[in-house]
């Protein structure tokens, strides 16, 4: 299989398992290898045959959710990141059929690597389109806005979210909601809300740990201090 | 491979995800989050989040929010509401989302906050510190179908407060009935 089918098709898989949450949607077979065993990755894959194909798809499953993180961090946009994230693969997975990996031990640096370059080849790529004025206005930019459709994102409901959002206190759901809705910074929430930038990250932590507690179905949901019921 | 230290707590990827980090400190965590397996599952988990955060679409958005989705087709049917009045508002599949722009005179507050009350009487949620349009003297409620699901559609009442140091009092109540449409 070509590089290219295999982590699309490893990426399908993850999709369809989304459900689970999972980040691993293929159990190891027999005689597999450690998972986090990156040298013996890169080995194998060198090897060929069907320890090979194995460790391909071991490569993929471990490698595809930090990858496309990063690139989505990086990128701004969820369906860039995809692609970025899938190259990523692609081309690491043909380095590593080729040996021109050299440091098996540094798989991890060597995928950040491959993956920051393409970032910043998209960058450019993105700088350009820009200075040409390409109108884009579609249905597509719609999509890619409003709903991540990459190989992680669906770990996350964005029902469930907003139901958890609902259970936090005013000020957390203002605090998280105007830092990653509005964007403001931290200086222009703590003068709104008459507080400390300090302070805005101290409740703002303590939401994202909160919301990450919702999420996981961990105990009851939160109360508002103010002991008001919320709608979910 | 020596791996450098592991953060030892997550507030450092939400930071990272929320862009507050140094460039030097986001290679840092970057670096260490690709030779660190329990960091790496940790820092997919954060990004999720905040992806998700990104997109959420909050009841109470700004104006700069609200056109840069307007900007990109999402679409939306607007209806101006004065304080202490009533309307109607159906929702159909399909149909644009409703957006209520909630006409407000805040006097010299430092900031608004929203309350949602049910058909019941029941408060549904609060915002502190609802986004404003001070130059159109709107707060702007974006109502999807899919909210009416909390209190199954009817009337619902935007409480707007006005915050000035420790006084908070009411400004206006704007009612719009949610009617669910086919």
């Amino acid at each position: 299989m070509s590089a290219a089918g295999l982590v699309a098709s490893t990426v399908r898989a993850g999709a369809a398992n989304s459900s689970r949450g999972g980040l691993y949607c293929h159990p190891m077979t027999a005689a597999q290898l450690a998972p986090e065993d990156d040298a013996a990755l890169v080995a194998a894959v060198a090897g060929g045959g069907e320890a090979a194909s194995q460790a391909e798809r071991a490569f993929c499953e471990r490698w595809r959710g930090r990858v496309f993180r990063y690139a989505a961090h990086h990128l701004r946009d969820g369906q860039l990141a995809a692609d970025v994230a899938h190259e990523t693969l692609v081309a690491v997975l043909a380095a590593m059929r080729e040996g021109r990996v050299e440091r098996a031990d540094c798989l991890g640096s060597f995928v950040l690597s491959t993956c920051r370059h393409l970032v910043w080849e998209e960058n450019r790529r993105e700088g350009r389109r820009r200075r040409a004025a390409e109108a884009v206005a579609a249905a597509s930019a719609v999509e890619a806005m409003l709903q991540d459709t990459g190989p992680s994102a669906a770990s996350v409901d964005g029902a469930q979210l907003a139901g958890c959002i609902g259970h936090l206190a005013s000020r957390e759901r203002s605090v998280v909601l105007l830092t990653y809705v509005e964007d403001w910074p931290a200086a222009r929430i703590a003068e709104t809300l008459q507080t400390s930038p300090g302070n805005v990250r101290v409740i703002r932590h303590r939401a994202l740990r909160r919301l990450l507690q919702c999420l996981d179905g961990a105990g009851d949901a939160p109360q508002a201090p103010s002991g008001r019921r919320v709608a979910p | 491979m020596t791996q450098s230290p592991c953060p030892g707590s997550g507030e450092l990827l939400h930071d990272y995800f929320a862009g507050l980090l140094p460039r030097e400190e986001e290679d840092r965590v970057e670096a260490h989050v690709f030779e660190c397996d329990r960091c790496g599952a940790a820092y997919e988990r954060a990004g999720a989040l905040a992806s998700a955060l990104r997109q959420c679409l909050p009841p109470a958005i700004s104006r700069a929010r609200l056109e840069a989705l307007t900007d990109h087709g999402f679409p939306v049917r607007t209806v101006r509401i004065p304080p202490e009045r009533a309307v109607d508002a159906e929702f159909t599949t399909g149909a644009p989302n409703w957006l209520f722009a909630l006409a407000v005179e805040p006097g010299s507050a430092e900031r608004l906050d929203l309350e949602l009350i049910g058909p019941n009487g029941d408060p549904l949620i609060e915002y502190a510190a609802a986004p404003f349009d001070s130059t159109r003297g709107e707060l702007l409620i974006l109502c999807q179908r899919h909210y009416i699901d909390a209190f199954g559609g009817g009337e619902v009442t935007y409480r707007v407060y006005a915050v000035e140091g420790e006084v908070r009092r009411p400004v206006g109540d704007y009612v719009v009935n949610h009617v669910l449409g086919p």
